[in-house]
């Protein structure tokens, strides 16, 4: 019996410290683990295809028996958001397209011109504590680890591990998420505009040459120069929807708004599937006001961030004050519905830090 | 070929692989509550309520370790959290020496509900994550219930990849 014991604690003991050597290695990165994880990945994708198809019936059904009711309602419920959405996309679409022209004149980072993958969604995650998909593009296509991937409605998370045609995608929900962002607060007529009345219009003239002339007292465009080689359209890549060339003979209309809204910088976090991401605000200016609910939460960028600026994330839904100088956490709405995705892009995009390196 | 098969290791890596193509192909998508079952908690478990302590544990190292290679988390947490379901499966079985068929499915759902509410104490002590949360408490509801069901079914595929009689 007492042999038993013995040597009974001897094989837990064993498959504990190996568990621990495991885990220590694959934090400290490995190259025998990753080469084991992408063998095993390979060879194990026949047998999970397979399995796939052999229960593709029972899934559909068990599917068609329990959501067909949500569904409808759902089919439903989005039929009249569209509707809403119709009117406000057109007005969006022309900020979005001048927002970009502006960057593009004034030599900023924008996402026109970023290349994409369109990956298809193969794989939930097989885990109740990590929020991650699979997707059927990797290596071959030029997807690297930390890429972010966004759909039709915005950022959905970022890339964590690649295979060569295969990738897994680390989900805006994940707890193990962090990501830059900016704080946008809504222009409202408290702020001296709205967004419905521009206060001032203006046209920038389309010679590539042309100087742009400031007005008396401003200086936002003097000395910017169009480079000769600007293309006259920017096809816009985020949010999905490509912007066709608006661009008039005479020039580019750019509403301007005097006293837009102060921005806020901070880090959002993924909280898991059943909260909603939180960001902790680590440089507010509280002299330029709060954050308001309803603020547009967007991908702040900078040289070692692995998004570029003004991806779309979501809305502020709610701000929890903290005492103290740690500033409010601040619940975020995500644009992206991360529980139902089919298709998705991967943005071929590499913090500026990497690519000096 | 045959004869290979008749060796427990090529029972316990058939049968882990088939279990892992259908947690990771079928069970991910199909959810009770939005809860995805733990297929290779369940055969741990039920490897060591059928084998016992040694038995669960090293079966359900195995299992674990198969899971990790197709998650993102850090190889070796699940194989410690698997090997640890069976280890506890097989100290409830260690009690009535062979138990009546629903004590032993019940000895499952606790085991494997328990290894899969490990989990993220596991993640939390090594990435110092916040607490999970509510959730927590309904994926162990959860797994207690739906694998205590199925355990029936897979307490004799755990005998058989172990080559343990049947209990008279």
């Amino acid at each position: 019996m007492s042999g038993s014991v013995f040597s009974r604690r001897r094989v837990l003991l064993g498959l504990v410290l190996t568990a621990l050597l495991l885990i220590t290695l694959d934090l400290r990165g490995n190259p025998v683990i990753d080469g084991a994880r992408e063998g095993f990945g390979r060879a194990f994708q026949p047998v999970r295809d397979a399995a796939q198809a052999v229960v593709r019936p029972v899934r559909n059904a068990w599917q068609g028996v329990f959501t067909v009711d949500d569904l409808r309602r759902e089919n439903a419920v989005l039929r009249d958001e569209i509707e809403r959405q119709r009117g406000a996309a057109i007005a969006a679409e022309a900020s979005v397209r001048e927002a970009q022209e502006l960057l593009a004149l004034n030599g900023m980072q924008t996402l026109a011109g970023l290349e994409t993958v369109t990956a298809r969604v193969v794989g939930l995650s097989p885990s109740n504590w990590m929020q991650t998909i699979e997707i059927d593009q990797g290596r071959d296509r030029g997807i690297r680890v930390g890429m972010p991937v966004v759909n039709a409605a915005g950022l959905v998370g970022k890339v964590t591990r690649v295979s060569a045609n295969r990738s897994v995608v680390m989900l805006v929900t994940d707890r193990d998420f962090t990501l830059a962002v900016k704080v946008v607060n809504p222009v409202t007529e408290a702020d001296g505009a709205t967004v419905s009345d521009p206060i001032d219009t203006r046209t920038l003239p389309r010679d590539p040459l042309a100087r742009v002339q400031p007005r008396p007292g401003e200086t936002t465009w003097e000395d910017r120069m169009i480079e000769p080689d600007e293309p006259d359209a920017v096809e816009s890549d985020a949010g999905g929807g490509v912007v066709s060339d608006a661009t008039t003979s005479a020039g580019v209309s750019v509403l301007i708004r005097p006293g837009l809204a102060p921005n806020d910088t901070g880090a959002l976090e993924g909280q898991g599937a059943d909260q909603r991401p939180r960001i902790s605000l680590i440089e507010g200016n509280p002299r330029l006001g709060g954050v308001r609910v309803g603020a547009v939460v967007m991908t702040a960028g900078g040289i070692s961030s692995v998004a570029p600026p003004d991806i779309v994330v979501g809305r502020v839904s709610r701000v929890v004050e903290r005492p103290g100088s740690g500033g409010p956490l601040l619940d975020v709405e995500l644009s992206a519905d991360v529980t139902a995705l089919n298709f998705v892009r991967v943005l071929l995009y590499r913090p500026a830090l990497e690519e000096v390196r | 070929m045959l004869a290979a098969l008749g060796r427990p290791w090529m029972r316990i890596a058939l049968v882990g692989i088939t279990l892992l193509a259908f947690q990771t192909a079928v069970f991910s998508e199909i959810r009770v509550a939005g809860v995805v079952i733990p297929l290779m908690l369940l055969m741990s478990a039920s490897a060591g309520v059928v084998g016992g302590v040694d038995r669960g544990a090293v079966v359900g190292f195995a299992l674990g370790a198969l899971a990790d290679l197709t998650l993102v988390s850090p190889l070796g947490l699940g194989a410690l959290t698997a090997a640890a379901t069976g280890a506890l499966g097989g100290t409830l079985r260690a009690r009535p020496m062979i138990p009546p068929w629903w004590l032993a499915a019940v000895g499952v759902g606790l085991a494997s509900a328990m290894g899969e509410t490990a989990f993220p104490l596991g993640q939390a002590l090594l990435a110092q994550e916040p607490w999970v949360g509510h959730r927590w408490w309904q994926v162990a509801v959860v797994v207690l219930v739906v694998n205590t069901l199925l355990a029936p079914a897979v307490l004799p595929l755990a005998r058989w990849c172990l080559r343990l009689p049947r209990p008279v």
